[in-house]
């Protein structure tokens, strides 16, 4: 494990729904095995370990049948990160947050045992197809046991997110989604255009899905207090010369606010409330959150 | 009113104008989502407004640079009165008293009383064109014949100052009917001659004077300001061997004149009354209307340019001052 993810601050997080992997790990499974969840019983011919050979069970029952005491185990599941990398994440320490995100989530799973996944969405676009899929590729880390890609990708994290707009690449997500439910980070400042969070939810419904919502209070709260403020947008390229004073950071600050709680809104129903993670990333809001809704 | 430039290739840099409309002079803040700002109408005008001024700002520029002027144009215009040309005797004599002594204390010379009678003159006469020449030994034109009262009047001032030598009364008058070469005739020409004294005017003179009045078709008023006891234009001479133009310069330029084919009307001035009363006739006789077009010099309005680029850009230095950046 390289540095970065040696020195990552691990936080721990659980799910209430049941894993369904076949591998051992830390959650709550339905899968029978090796654990100290009692389940049943069964009969020694159809689970015969004899190490788990109920007496009592066996003496009890009229016909002389041996049962077996069946345990569940404890499963792993796929620790899956979507982050978005379109360009308006280029904004002061938001990339920063998403690697040292990447770094934590990839340390937390893999030291809990469970498979770590990475996928990002949402960058900028040359206009090339094949260019796009090659740069979607170096974005891909499938869900896996194994802590190498791990460092290659905060590598290529490192670099500057490229200006640009986003191309449709929702149904590529929906490709690299593992099958079996996982839980799903998604990590994002949400400046999204309208329908793109109601299309990504729909490839994610079947995942449980935390929203980690990046804001930098220098993008809403610290602005200045009067002067002309001449703003681009990273993803569109569109310019804005705005007149800046009280009554508009005020509404800014509104827009803001109305922004926060319709995400709240949308999540809660969708599952989880999102997690409002602040410009640096602090693995004990992570262990808060988990605290608080699992 | 008809504006042109000098340069008009200039003004191909006019579609750098468009310049602002693409880009603003202001250092870019990259934000996180321009979707999520609030519309807001002000910073619209303000930018719009901003706009505007740098792209006319550009446009001054260019303008002034293409050196911008109102054309020089020539008006028409129509006037009572004449093309009066005053030829002043710029000989020494003139800083005399009509009484032949130099000015003492409150005593007016000739040239002082002309000046001052002159002036009045040209003031009343607010229609007529005069021009200004005065001779000594050589001729001088001092102001070609023009409506700037101001300039004639400087001019018939300057004639108070003290005079120079002799009296050269022929290129006097060459040079005040060459005045009349430049304009059109449609008007009344007259020419003033002022003087205290006259001198021979040779054979060769006389005929293309003869010659160029004729051509011109102007009249000839002569105010001689006879020193008191000098011979006047009419006397004769008591003695016969006297009679001739060497003795009496007066006499035989005024009956020369005489034989031209020109009105001319000779005034014997032997004080400051009969000269303002000799002024007063040529005032009552040259009333024609006139009608004579003027130059209107052109007007460089490449400063105006300059300073109203200054000024817009001036408020594009306050805008570029108030810039802000997020805090990033």
């Amino acid at each position: 494990m390289s540095d970065s993810c040696q020195r990552a601050e691990e936080f721990i997080y659980r799910v209430s729904w049941p894993a369904r992997g076949m591998r051992p790990g830390m959650h709550t499974s339905r899968r029978a095995g090796m654990g100290q969840l009692f389940s049943g019983y069964a009969s020694l011919l159809d689970y015969p370990d004899p190490r788990r050979l109920d007496v009592r069970a066996s003496v009890r029952d009229p016909f002389g049948m041996l049962y077996t005491r069946v345990y569940r185990q404890r499963s792993a599941i796929n620790v899956i990160m979507v982050a978005d990398l379109s360009a308006s994440m280029r904004f002061a320490d938001k990339q920063r947050f998403l690697s040292d995100c990447v770094a934590a989530v990839a340390r937390s799973a893999h030291g809990g045992g469970d498979a770590f996944g990475f996928i990002g969405i949402g960058q900028g676009s040359m206009r090339g197809t094949s260019d796009d899929r090659n740069r979607r590729d170096a974005f891909y880390l499938p869900a896996s046991f194994r802590r190498g890609g791990v460092d290659d990708l905060l590598r290529r994290l490192a670099d500057p997110l490229p200006l640009g707009g986003t191309v449709d690449d929702e149904p590529a997500l929906a490709e690299r989604l593992p099958q079996r439910r996982a839980l799903v980070f998604l990590v994002s400042d949400f400046h999204w255009p309208t329908g793109r969070l109601a299309r990504i939810l729909a490839h994610l419904a079947r995942h449980d899905v935390v929203p980690v919502v990046v804001w930098d209070a220098r993008e809403y709260a610290d602005l200045p207090r009067r002067g002309l403020v001449h703003l681009v947008d990273p993803e569109t390229g569109r310019r804005r010369t705005l007149w800046m004073r009280q009554a508009l950071a005020e509404q800014w600050r509104a827009a803001y606010a109305g922004r926060r709680a319709e995400l709240t809104r949308r999540f809660t129903r969708s599952g989880r409330p999102p997690l409002f993670a602040g410009p640096h990333f602090v693995a004990s809001t992570f262990t808060d959150y988990f605290l608080r809704t699992a | 009113m008809n504006i042109g430039v000098d340069m008009p290739v200039v003004l191909l840099a006019l579609v750098l104008a468009l310049l602002p409309w693409w880009r603003q002079p202001l250092a870019d803040s990259e934000a996180a989502s321009l979707a999520m700002l609030p519309a807001d109408r002000v910073s619209v005008l303000l930018d719009w407004a901003l706009r505007a001024l740098a792209s006319l700002a550009i446009a001054a520029l260019v303008f002034a640079l293409a050196r911008p002027f109102i054309g020089a144009q020539r008006v028409e215009k129509v006037a009572r009165g004449a093309h009066i040309v005053l030829t002043l005797d710029r000989s020494l004599s003139m800083d005399q008293t009509f009484a032949g002594r130099n000015p003492r204390g409150g005593d007016a010379s000739k040239s002082e009383t002309a000046r001052r009678l002159l002036s009045a003159f040209i003031d009343e006469r607010e229609h007529d064109l005069f021009g200004v020449v005065a001779f000594s030994t050589r001729p001088m034109a001092v102001v070609p014949l023009s409506d700037d009262r101001v300039a004639a009047r400087a001019a018939v001032e300057a004639a108070a100052t003290p005079g120079l030598a002799f009296t050269n009364v022929a290129e006097g008058l060459f040079m005040a009917l060459s005045y009349f070469s430049e304009r059109r005739a449609s008007a009344s020409r007259a020419i003033v001659l002022i003087s205290d004294g006259a001198a021979e005017i040779d054979f060769r003179s006389a005929e293309r004077l003869r010659a160029q009045f004729a051509t011109y078709d102007a009249s000839l008023y002569w105010i001689f300001l006879r020193t008191a006891g000098s011979p006047g234009l009419f006397d004769k001479p008591k003695d016969a061997r006297n009679d001739n133009a060497k003795a009496m310069p007066e006499r035989y330029l005024h009956k020369f004149f005489q034989t031209l084919q020109v009105p001319y009307t000779p005034y014997e001035a032997d004080n400051p009354a009969a000269l303002a009363q000799a002024i007063a006739d040529i005032d009552r006789l040259e009333t024609q209307p006139l009608v004579y077009s003027e130059r209107i010099p052109r007007w460089d309005l490449s400063g105006w340019a300059y300073g109203a680029a200054a000024v817009l850009l001036l408020v594009g230095v306050f805008a570029k001052a108030a810039e802000r950046r997020l805090a990033v």
